[in-house]
Order: C-alpha cells, then sequence, then structure tokens
C-alpha cells in the first residue's frame, strides 16, 4: 500500500517519517517532491573524481556521463520502505534519477545520494525540485537498516569492492 | 496492490478505467499494451533551461517507420487515452513546473 499525500503529512507530524526541512507545498497525491542539495560528484576526462559546488547561476550536465549529487533534504522512516524516483517533469528533459536502485530501504534516515544521468546538455540549479519520494507499508516483520549508504549524508560513490 | 488482465478488463467494462481505444487482445496478465502515438516532439535547444521554455519541434513518424538514432532525446505518446476515475482529478492537480 502506498501513502497518500495528506497520509505523509500526518507520519512527519508524528515522526514515523522524517522530511527535514518539511514543506507542505512540497507534498504530491503519492509522493514528496526534494530538492537537489548543492554537491555533485563526476568522474572527470582523467577518470578521476571531482566534486563541485553548484553554483546559483546552476551547472550544465554533459550527456555519457554520471554524476552523483544528494538530497537536499533528511528524508527516511523506521516505518515504512520508501522509493526515490524522478519527476515527469524533470525525465521529459532526459534528466534521469536513480534509474536502476530507486528502493529506500525501511530504517534508512539521511540526505540520499542521488544517481544522476542527462540524454541531452541540462542546466541545473542547487535546490531545485528534482525528484519524489514515496512511501510503502511493509508486509511482514521489519529488520530496520543501518548499513551501507544510509550512514552517508552527501553524495557518495559506490564501495562495490567491500562487497567482494 | 496491482490489477490482473481480467479486473482491468472488468474496470474498462464498468467504466472506472478508461481505455481509448480498448481492444481485449492487448490485455496481459497484470497490464495492458500501450501502443506509439503518431507524434514525436524533439528539443531544439543545445543546452536545456529547466527556468525556461525549451524550442520544439514536431515530428510526425511516416508509415514506413522512423529511424532512431544513438544518442537521440524525443517525448512520444501512447495513441490511447488513459483515465482512472478517482484519479483524474489527482492528475490534473499534479505540477509539471519544467514541462
Amino acid at each position: 500500500v502506498i501513502l497518500t499525500g495528506s497520509e505523509i503529512k500526518k507520519s512527519v507530524e508524528c515522526g514515523d517519517i522524517v522530511i527535514v526541512p518539511f514543506h507542505p507545498a512540497q507534498v504530491n497525491p503519492n509522493s514528496y517532491n526534494y530538492r537537489l542539495g548543492d554537491l555533485l560528484i563526476f568522474k572527470n576526462d582523467l577518470g578521476i573524481y571531482e566534486t563541485i559546488m553548484v553554483p546559483e547561476e546552476g551547472y550544465v550536465l554533459e550527456p555519457h556521463r554520471t554524476y552523483l549529487g544528494s538530497t537536499d533534504e533528511v528524508l527516511g522512516s523506521k516505518q515504512y520502505a520508501m522509493s526515490l524516483i524522478g519527476r515527469s517533469s524533470t525525465g521529459r528533459l532526459g534528466l534521469f534519477l536513480q534509474v536502476s536502485a530507486d528502493l529506500g530501504h525501511t530504517g534508512s534516515v539521511h540526505s540520499w545520494t542521488l544517481e544522476i544521468v542527462a540524454a541531452k546538455k541540462i542546466r541545473i540549479y542547487p535546490k531545485m525540485i528534482i525528484g519524489q519520494i514515496s512511501f510503502w507499508e511493509n508486509s511482514g516483520h521489519v529488520c530496520p537498516y543501518h548499513n551501507g549508504y544510509s550512514n552517508y549524508s552527501k553524495p557518495t560513490i559506490s564501495r562495490y569492492e567491500e562487497l567482494i | 496492490m496491482i490489477l490482473t488482465g481480467n479486473k482491468i478488463k472488468q474496470e474498462v467494462l464498468s467504466g472506472k478505467i478508461i481505455i481509448d481505444t480498448f481492444l481485449e487482445s492487448h490485455l496481459t496478465t497484470n497490464s495492458y499494451d500501450l501502443t506509439l502515438g503518431d507524434n514525436l516532439v524533439a528539443y531544439d535547444d543545445d543546452i536545456l533551461d529547466p527556468q525556461k521554455k525549451p524550442k520544439t519541434h514536431t515530428i510526425v513518424i511516416p508509415d514506413e517507420g522512423y529511424v532512431l538514432q544513438r544518442g537521440d532525446f524525443l517525448l512520444g505518446s501512447s495513441k490511447e487515452g488513459i483515465f482512472y476515475w478517482v484519479a483524474v482529478k489527482n492528475i490534473l492537480a499534479v505540477n509539471s513546473t519544467y514541462q
């Protein structure tokens, strides 16, 4: 079962969902619109990770490159599972988020790393609304997620090698 | 919860779901197959800017087909109109700031 916007608002008020800062105007019928944080990480042409601060006048993303950003908000829940997806409004501009990994495990509460890919050159701005998060009721006993990337609150590169 | 194909058909017959044009052969186990509409929209701007209205042009897909080039980004649409009566007002309420 997916939560409605009014249920998301109620859950924020009672603490079952964390959204900081929370603006009621960003609530949708089944999700909450989150904003892009200030930092971006990407591999430059030399193959070295670079971190930049997105300036007020915006920053142009190049196609064929993966950028890591983060949500400006701290988002999460110990009660509900989450999906972090893009918005149709940005998808229509060829800006894609969390293309293959959009599941947020129950228990994760942090600023989420966003995997960003642009199909065309596009200018992005700090704190622009870039995606939406939905909340889902769990079926079964919940073993909250403590590990992995949920300990990080800024764009965080893959730690895949630690899994091997 | 997700609707089965049979349930989708029932809801179409009862008018709760509107699929225009509805063809029973397009029903699948948990979905309905959509067909591609005739028009594509392409962006003309070199750099898209969500704060500005983009320039676009429309491509009419000819009967013999249209070849997508690697790296193209185009918008198409379903030929069918789809509505779920309780959802219509919600869909209309969703803001689409960057469209």
